[in-house]
């Protein structure tokens, strides 16, 4: 449950967006486009305001939260089609969070994402990508020439989409993170969506997180089939389901054991395991580990009222 | 015929609830707290059971919420003929127009002549949400414009004109069975959870349903008997959309809490947060005419829902709706208040 707000994104400082007021320093200063529920102005609307503020040409950086009033059936193609039409006044466009919403503003199983290439073509200077939502996610042309990190936060990815990413042409990409999240949140993804990555579509990459997952267990078996483990420097299995049984690899396989960072955190591991895997992998993240038990407060008995 | 309970003299009060329930403990307090002796206490299975005196008139009877215990909502199901039942799992969704012909056994064998604080028969018009709506519309309540025999997906497609719509099942409660649907984004939210075809639970997490998951869970509504109404847009306090749950007693409107938060329905069981709403002017004669359509009931809760352009409407009536810790008027819990002005009258 994502809660709070950044406070500071690619090493700046985040800042709400207020119509009106002049802009800081594109170096040290981020700003985040969102509309409230009382906003009298549209995506597009307040969008224009900025781009229509003195210096807003030199933004490098740009956080986009919620752009609707409510965002129970606004996909983000408004979004993509505003940024899109208005490329040409932020050429030095880098870095772009596309989804930076919060759980109260709206769960992230029900944000609706669109077709994201449109974004890849309008701005060839970005670098980083950072979405959230996997509702409707798409890239159906993915190829960019320059962008180094990507990374796709969800309650459910889908499975065609985990292909469309990893059958694309990002021959500067060092980072990739994603996030699989659940059948019931429409994450329709296995472990044979990754195929591709038994060979190296990205040959920069050197930092991997398969994160969020129904099926870490298979998620460690899987990469040590591939040769991921020869190349890359990080490898974030986080917010998953490992367990003490499907850890065992981790100890087998010495190649983790050069990993620079493992991170293993909020998973289901025992404190005897991850004792067992910190003596042997110093680089390893064992923290916050979850117990599966945990997960059934949700539910009720009506019959209330 | 005795009860397990201790005979009471004549003429005492008399609640019928869950004695497991928290429900009970504040009425207890409210009671001690205006130096009223302690009512009678009958269980819902004692009634279920046929297990109570009758040969007594009390002096009043209070129907308490027939609470949250699933062993209990499973004796109300098993009071009707039907298939065999799954085993009991706390929040599932087993069959709640069944449940709810349990309940009405229940209440139909207890003496309808009685002095009821809140009458049976008004009780069960609250709970049937389709019947609550046809009544208050018939005086004049605003109401959300309603779509009535809904009988599934297909038949709610095709008729729907709005683009939105709240699907309820028509005997729930704590937003249980209730389904805000959008027909833009082809999805609906839900406080459920989905473990497979037909097995649900109630949950405190609003989850988005699409394709045909959202078909089968319209269709299964529908089937257990759906109230649809329009989901209309709300106004802002201090920028966030809120509802209200209005505690109306003897007519008047005293408890009042804001319910705030994004989420299509606002339970504070939900995660909505409580907020104050200030000065409602047009409560009172709001209040005054539901209460009108319940002369029997003494009190009842009442969930309003504000419009953008400050309108007013009656989204339901709870006639258990009194369930509010910690929240005071006039420095009283609503138990407290119900009964001050209950003895008064």
């Amino acid at each position: 449950m994502i809660s709070d707000h950044l406070d500071e994104w690619v090493d700046r400082q985040v800042e709400a967006y207020q119509p009106g007021t002049p802009l800081g320093d594109p170096a040290s200063v981020v700003y985040a486009l969102r509309i409230d529920y009382d906003d009298p102005l549209s995506f597009p609307e307040k969008l224009e305001k900025l781009l229509s503020t003195p210096g807003s040409e030199r933004l490098e950086a740009l956080i986009i939260g919620t752009w609707a009033a409510e965002m129970y059936d606004e996909d983000s193609s408004t979004v993509v089609q505003a940024l899109a039409r208005e490329r040409e006044r932020l050429p030095q466009l880098k870095h772009l969070f596309l989804g930076e919403i919060t759980y109260d503003e709206a769960e992230i199983s029900w944000i609706n994402q669109s077709d994201l290439s449109p974004l890849l073509k309008a701005f060839p200077r970005l670098q980083s990508l950072v979405v959230r939502g996997g509702n409707g996610l798409g890239f159906k042309e993915c190829r960019h020439e320059n962008l180094k990190t990507l990374i796709v936060e969800s309650g459910g990815l889908p499975g065609t989409t985990i292909r469309e990413l990893l059958g694309g042409h990002l021959p500067a990409l060092e980072t990739l993170e994603l996030w699989f999240g659940r059948e019931d949140y429409g994450g329709n993804n296995t472990v044979d969506d990754l195929a591709a990555l038994h060979g190296r579509p990205f040959p920069k990459l050197v930092s991997l997180g398969l994160c969020n997952a129904q099926y870490t267990d298979s998620l460690v078996t899987f990469v040590t089939r591939t040769p991921l483990l020869d190349y890359l420097r990080e490898l974030d299995l986080s917010l998953g389901t490992l367990g003490d049984a499907g850890a065992q690899p981790l100890l087998d396989d010495p190649r983790f054991a050069r990993l620079e960072l493992l991170d293993l955190s909020d998973n289901y591991l025992s404190e005897a395991r991850c004792r067992e895997l910190k003596s042997r992998l110093p680089n390893a993240d064992v923290s916050d580990q979850r117990s599966p038990e945990d997960d059934d407060g949700e539910r009720y008995c009506s019959v209330g009222e | 015929m005795t009860t397990a309970s201790a005979t009471a003299p004549s003429g005492s009060s008399l609640v019928i609830g869950d004695p497991a329930s928290n429900r009970l403990t504040f009425y207890r307090e409210a009671r001690a707290r205006l130096g009223m002796a302690p009512a009678q206490e009958i269980g819902w299975e004692e009634v279920l059971d046929g297990n109570f005196p009758r040969e007594v008139r009390p002096a009043r009877v209070r129907l308490e919420s027939p609470g949250k215990c699933p062993h209990l909502e499973r004796r109300f199901l098993a009071a009707v003929d039907g298939p065999a039942l799954p085993p009991v799992e706390r929040g599932r969704l087993v069959n709640p127009a069944r449940w709810f012909a349990g309940f009405r056994l229940a209440l139909e064998s207890l003496d309808w002549d009685w002095p009821f604080v809140n009458h049976p028969a008004e009780v069960l018009t609250m709970f049937d949400k389709r019947r609550c709506h046809e009544h208050l519309q018939s005086v004049g309540v605003p109401v959300p414009a309603a779509l009535e025999g809904v009988s599934g997906y297909e038949d709610l497609r095709s008729r729907l004109e709005w683009e939105r719509a709240f699907l309820k099942l028509f005997c729930g409660s704590s937003c249980s069975g209730t389904l805000a649907c959008s027909r833009k984004g082809d999805c609906g939210f839900a406080p459920l959870e989905r473990v497979s075809a037909g097995v649900y639970f109630n949950s405190r997490r609003v989850r988005r349903y699409s394709g045909p998951e959202l078909r089968e869970l319209v269709d299964w509504l529908c089937a257990q008997g759906a109230h649809v109404e329009r989901w209309l847009d709300k106004a802002s306090l201090d920028g966030l959309p809120f509802d209200l749950r209005v505690v109306v007693i003897a007519g008047q409107p005293c408890h009042v809490v804001a319910r705030c938060g994004r989420a299509p329905m606002l339970g504070l069981h939900l995660g909505a947060r409580r907020g104050s709403p200030g000065e409602l002017p047009w409560l009172p004669a709001l209040a005054a005419q539901v209460a009108s359509c319940f002369p029997r009931s003494h009190y009842f809760g009442m969930d309003v829902l504000v419009d953008r352009a400050g309108q007013p409407w009656v989204l339901e009536v709870n006639a258990f709706g009194d369930l509010l810790p910690g929240l005071l008027w006039r420095g009283m819990d609503t138990y407290t208040a119900e009964l001050l002005s209950e003895n008064s009258a």
